[in-house]
């Protein structure tokens, strides 16, 4: 065990701080959802979301394979085999791990554009409605998993800087002069 | 080799630019979305409207009154303080406390005087906080005037508790705070003018008898009356203004009251200027002249309406429900809205139509209808009697120098298009030249006719006023007429039409409807309670009942279309109705809320109970019209023009570019064509249109008008009760000369003071200039049409509603009159406005879907008729209205085919544009509200109007992105919905056509035309400059994701030193 954690680079602790505030963001992404499922924001005022509507299964898609990805991006850098297959596994989970902030990315803005109008309506209504206490906590659901959303981004971003697994200590190999 | 060394570098940079690519593209799409492509172009200033300058012969249709911006800017802004002085109502004037003297003393009490209304929505005072011309608080005002002295002892930071926005339906702090502070200095002979108020706003509703520092939240709270007592003791004389759209409480202050004052005004919400005019009032520089547009009572609890104002739910609501599989279009959501209702028991007794008429059969009949009996008397087991319940009475406006009004003559033309006209003479009593308010009132027959047939009948009812100039000790005639159509009753029973009963008509002028009445008990011999004006009326008798003569109206047969309103439709006998009959029909309560009036609740109703259950669950779940393709019990014919019909010389290269190029062109080719919608031209242009375009259209209506592909420009949309919501630039920065840009708001009115000014003419005056508002933003800021929800003409049912403030008056007639001189003369400019919320918004609570059940009569005589002089063709002519969220009945207004299509398209004539209030997906159910004529869905924005990839897409497959059960599948399978979402279309296209955005006509005879250059409409811009933004960052980060990648992928792949 001591040896498997010696081997982790610097990559693979960043890559499990984006997996953890990923599902924290996806938890509260969930939470969202389901408290705005039909909430009116006021009396008189929108729905905060319709969780039938299809962006939602789109944003839980996305999100989903965002962590697989993420566990990929993390797993496969640790079968380190030679030659012509290491190497296309090193550029598979690389692919993995390039792949990840982008469905993040996805996420976030999908996230965004699903929750605009209830957002919209909670924090930016200039109708002066007596807003719905609980579209305010939702609201402030909301804003944290977009934060949590957008913060697995860049860290996933930063990750993919960074080697997962540190490299073998190669034992001393004799250079031999170029034929 | 090198790049080895940089392995992991390159593959963040990809990663990173991968990801970048990622925000770039999605954020491009959310910014083309439909909520935020307006603000995109906002934020850019891009009018994706294309126009051309052409040189035209003919005449401009439309033109502005002022050759300047400031001219005009000036002229808004005087009109406005016209609205204060002409809408400020004198209701108690003791000592000649008003007008203050020249050089009086005057302290302030308040924050309502130090600072502009607040809380309130539509109407939203404040708004000109700087630049051109700064708001006007009441202090300001008496200070502008020059005439008073302002104690500045006691200023605006010594008072706390601002005004705010009223409750949802909830109990209330009244927020006012008083107390003495030790840096007064208040002199013995100081008049104190104490100014209380109340908030209103959308989504508010206050609750009867629940407040925390008063006995209601519309009475005076402890503050308010410790800050009148605090005056009352240390000035010399005491005014007391009323800051108020909701009628409150005042019993406590009034003349033999035990916190009497000297002086009362009304002065409505006003907005940003008018106080200035106010002030003059107050300070004798104006003439008062304004009159109560509500009724005050000593306890609301006991208006009737108010008993029925609230919420109930059936018992068993949870039968509206379908599941996904039973709903017809399967849908996921399925809030169909249904659940509560209120019964609108008291009728057609609204306000004063109470008060007065059981006063008047008080005296004149007093056991034969139990006018006298406990019921509704706000004293506990005694008889009814009008000194205890009304503090103020309609129309009450004091004058400062004395008059008379009678009537010297009537004619009635009893006909479908026939006016009555009255002549009333006034005469000015006093020593100088003034100008007065004149109010005409009729007396109608309450016949057995009408017992026999449930018809009731106001024993007074209010029909029009003006305002007139008299020299001092000289008298004036002025005419007051009205088409005598709103003198008829509606009959539901009998002839099922408008009918005028046979008997005596009393006209009668007077300072409001108590007086009214008085004068008409007079000359029927009765001895009334001192409350009489000249105790004089004119007698005009029809000789026959007549069921005829209005019984047509536009070439529409005018009959019931309301049964289902009337609760008993659904449940035989359930409600009681208030007649005047036997005042112990008194409403029983069907709220589940037992207020003041101590009146008990009854059960809520059970669907279940309904013989006609099935029908009534349909009209609940806004089922009206259910697509053929989904209904197996009609499946009608499919549609016959499917891709649209285009004339033979339209299209690209041919004599016309676009059908709205060949439609506009009649303008001067058949201008009588050109402006009848019916005509074959309009026929012809709305068969142009292609269904997928006719039905996204309205779906997408959003918060502007779409362009089809007939090439129509779009139309942006301002909304405020006040006027355009835009901001004008007056006067344009100038650097070098060091000015800076001075901009105004133009959503300026209040409604309120223009109800209480009694003046039509006043309005008139609004109406051309909140016309000539959409002339200039056309002309500086938009180049195109602007459409503008721009008035409120809802009846005030009850003091509790959040938004009386945005309504005129409790009285139909009052709202009619000045709603249609507005839009009269809105029109001359061109403008697209409509007046909003049509349809019983009596309330906010529950306002979604709230059903009000009522009786057909109420439906046409109160509501409804507020709005008929606004949008009857013949009248104001109106071409917009926003229609309400209510149910009248169970049936939502949008989806009512009886008062859209029968009463306002039909009877009405009016041919323009429906919308419904902010949509909501399964209670504004596109085929039903297609079925109804609402020519729009409105939302926050809408950048397509159309079905499936494009307006273009006639593929079976094609289905709406939010409605995916509307499909093209659907449409072709339906001709009837098809054609319907044409005409829809068509009378918003005529509407446009007609508004100032084509603003050419052929000259007349006699008038010379002139080559002048016009801008007409081409087309749209498909790609913004700002969108070049995001095209450049993805082509950029796709170009870098692709090198890095790339690179990365080299470097992996690539031997390194030690492979080698």
């Amino acid at each position: 065990m001591m040896n498997f954690l010696k081997k982790q680079a610097l990559g693979a602790y960043i890559t499990l701080g984006a997996i953890v505030t990923t599902i924290v963001g996806l938890i509260l992404y969930g939470v969202t959802v389901n408290w705005g499922d039909q909430m009116q924001t006021a009396n008189g005022g929108e729905l905060y979301l319709i969780a039938s509507d299809p962006i939602f299964g789109t944003i839980t898609t996305l999100g989903v394979f965002s962590v697989i990805f993420l566990v990929l991006g993390l797993c496969i850098p640790q079968f380190k085999l030679q030659g012509i297959v290491g190497k296309v596994l090193e550029v598979v989970g690389f692919v993995f791990r390039l792949l990840a902030p982008v469905f993040l990315i996805l996420t976030f803005v999908g996230f965004i554009n699903g929750t605009l109008t209830g957002l919209g309506w909670t924090f930016f209504s200039n109708e002066e409605l007596a807003i719905n206490p609980g579209a305010v906590w939702t609201g402030h659901v909301n804003i944290a998993g977009l934060v949590f959303v957008l913060l697995s981004a860049i860290i996933a971003i930063v990750a993919s800087f960074f080697k997962v697994v540190k490299d073998d200590e190669a034992p001393a190999v004799e250079e031999k002069p170029a034929e | 080799m090198g790049l080895k060394k940089f392995k992991m570098v390159l593959g963040g940079t990809a990663t990173l630019m991968a990801s970048l690519l990622a925000t770039s593209t999605s954020a491009y799409s959310v910014a083309k979305s439909d909520l935020a492509i307006g603000r995109m172009d906002g934020w850019f200033e891009v009018n994706r409207d294309i126009w051309e300058t052409r040189t035209v012969n003919g005449v401009r249709e439309f033109t502005k009154d002022y050759a300047s911006l400031t001219e005009f800017a000036d002229a808004l802004i005087a009109h406005c303080e016209k609205q204060g002085e002409e809408g400020f109502a004198l209701l108690q004037n003791e000592n000649n406390a008003l007008p203050l003297a020249a050089g009086a003393n005057v302290t302030l009490f308040g924050n309502n005087c130090f600072n502009m209304p607040n809380g309130h929505t539509g109407v939203i005072a404040n708004n000109n906080a700087g630049s051109y011309k700064k708001f006007i608080t009441l202090a300001e005002g008496l200070a502008a005037t020059n005439k008073v002295t302002i104690n500045d002892t006691v200023v605006a930071a010594d008072f706390g508790g601002r005004m705010a926005k009223a409750p949802s339906y909830g109990s209330y702090t009244i927020p006012e705070k008083f107390s003495e502070k030790d840096t007064w200095v208040i002199p013995s002979n100081s008049i104190g003018i104490v100014a209380v108020g109340r908030g209103g706003g959308e989504g508010s509703t206050y609750k009867p008898d629940s407040a925390s520092n008063a006995v209601d939240p519309l009475a005076l709270s402890d503050q308010e009356i410790a800050m009148i007592d605090y005056a009352r003791s240390h000035c010399d004389k005491v005014v007391v203004l009323v800051v108020s759209a909701n009628a409150m409480e005042l019993g406590p202050i009034v003349k033999g009251g035990d916190h009497e004052v000297d002086a009362i005004g009304f002065c409505g919400i006003p907005n940003d200027y008018q106080y200035g005019g106010i002030a003059k009032v107050l300070v004798g520089l104006a003439d008062a002249t304004g009159g109560l547009t509500d009724t005050y009572l000593y306890d609301n609890s006991f208006n009737p309406a108010t008993v029925n104002m609230g919420q109930q739910q059936y018992q068993d609501k949870d039968s509206i429900a379908l599941t996904q599989a039973q709903d017809p279009y399967h849908r996921a959501s399925r809030n169909y809205q249904g659940n509560n209702y209120i019964v609108e028991a008291e009728g057609i007794y609204v306000g004063y139509k109470y008060y007065e008429t059981r006063y008047f059969d008080s005296v004149n009949d007093p056991t034969g209808t139990n006018a006298k009996n406990t019921i509704g008397s706000t004293k506990a087991a005694q008889a009814w009697d009008y000194k205890n319940e009304v503090v103020f009475p309609f129309g009450k406006g004091l004058s400062y120098v004395p008059y008379e009004q009678e009537v010297t003559k009537v004619t009635m033309d009893v006909s479908e298009n026939g006016k009555t006209t009255a002549t009333i003479k006034v005469t000015n009593k006093g020593t100088r030249k003034a100008k007065f308010n004149t109010q005409l009132y009729v007396s109608k027959p309450y016949t057995a006719y009408d017992k026999e047939n449930k018809i009731e009948k106001s024993a007074i009812d209010f029909l029009n006023s003006a305002k007139v100039e008299v020299e001092a000790g000289q008298s004036k005639e002025v005419e007051v007429s009205l088409p005598t159509r709103y003198l008829a009753s509606w009959d539901s029973k009998g002839a099922k039409t408008y009918i005028m009963d046979a008997g005596d008509y009393h006209f009668t002028a007077a300072n409001g409807a108590h007086e009214a009445v008085n004068n008409v008990l007079k000359q029927l011999g009765k001895t009334t309670d001192g409350g009489e004006g000249t105790g004089k009326a004119v007698k005009v008798n029809l000789a026959q009942l007549d069921k005829t003569s209005f019984a047509h109206s536009n070439g529409h047969v005018v009959t019931n279309v309301a049964d289902d309103a009337d609760i008993n439709y659904y449940l035989p006998d359930k409600v009681t109705y208030m007649t005047r009959a036997d005042w112990r029909t008194y409403p029983k309560n069907y709220t589940n809320f037992v207020n003041g009036s101590g009146i008990e609740c009854e059960p809520a109703f059970k669907i279940e109970d309904s013989a006609k259950k099935d029908e009534w669950l349909k009209i609940l779940r806004n089922l009206q019209y259910i697509g053929a393709y989904y209904d197996s019990n009609n499946r009608g014919e499919p549609c016959k023009n499917v891709e649209g019909i285009v004339p033979e010389n339209v299209g690209e290269g041919k004599e016309f570019a676009t059908m709205w190029d060949w439609i506009t062109s009649y303008k001067l080719r058949n201008p009588e064509a050109f402006k009848d919608v019916n005509s074959d031209i309009w026929e012809t242009y709305a068969q142009a249109i292609n269904i997928n375009e006719a039905v996204g259209a309205i779906l997408h209506g959003g918060n502007t008008t779409d362009t089809l592909s007939v090439g129509n420009p779009t139309s942006a949309q301002s909304e405020s009760v006040a006027g355009y919501s835009q901001t004008l630039t007056i006067v344009p920065a100038n650097e070098e000369q060091g000015i800076a840009r001075q901009t105004l708001k133009l959503n300026v009115a209040s409604n309120t003071l223009l109800g209480a000014s009694f003046n039509p003419q006043l309005a008139y005056e609004w109406g051309k200039l909140e016309g000539e508002c959409s002339l200039w933003l056309m002309d500086e800021q938009h180049k195109g049409p602007i459409t503008v929800w721009g008035g409120g003409l809802n009846l005030h049912r009850s003091a509790y509603n959040g938004r009386n403030s945005e309504y005129m008056s409790e009285d139909p007639m009052l709202t009619n009159r000045i709603g249609a001189a507005q839009y009269e003369a809105c029109m001359t400019k061109g403008a697209i406005n409509g007046p909003k919320h049509m349809g019983f918004n009596d309330q906010e609570l529950n306002r979604q879907g709230n059903a009000c059940y009522m009786t057909e009569q109420k439906m046409r005589e109160t509501d409804i008729r507020c709005y008929e002089g606004a949008l009857r063709a013949e009248e104001g002519n109106g071409n917009g209205v926003m229609m309400s969220f209510a149910r009248i009945g169970a049936q939502n207004v949008t989806n009512m085919v009886g008062l859209q299509v029968e009463i306002m398209r039909g009877e009405w004539a009016f041919d323009g544009i429906i919308t419904t209030d902010m949509g909501q997906a399964q209670y504004h159910e596109p085929y039903s509200i297609i079925n109804a004529t609402t020519c729009q869905y409105a939302g926050f924005g809408a950048s397509d109007s159309f079905i499936g990839a494009n307006g273009q897409d006639f593929s079976d497959t094609a289905k709406d992105k939010t409605f995916s059960y509307i499909t093209m599948a659907a449409l072709k399978a339906d001709n009837y919905i098809c054609e319907k979402a044409r005409l829809t279309n068509k009378y918003q296209q005529f509407t446009l056509a007609n508004s100032a955005n084509y603003n050419l006509r052929q000259a007349k005879d006699g008038e010379e035309g002139e080559e002048f250059e016009l801008d007409v409409y081409v087309g749209r811009l498909e790609h913004a400059p700002w969108e070049s933004i995001f095209d450049a960052a993805t082509i950029t980060t796709a170009v870098l994701t692709g090198i890095a990648g790339v690179a990365f992928l080299a470097a992996c792949f690539l031997p390194g030193k030690k492979e080698i």
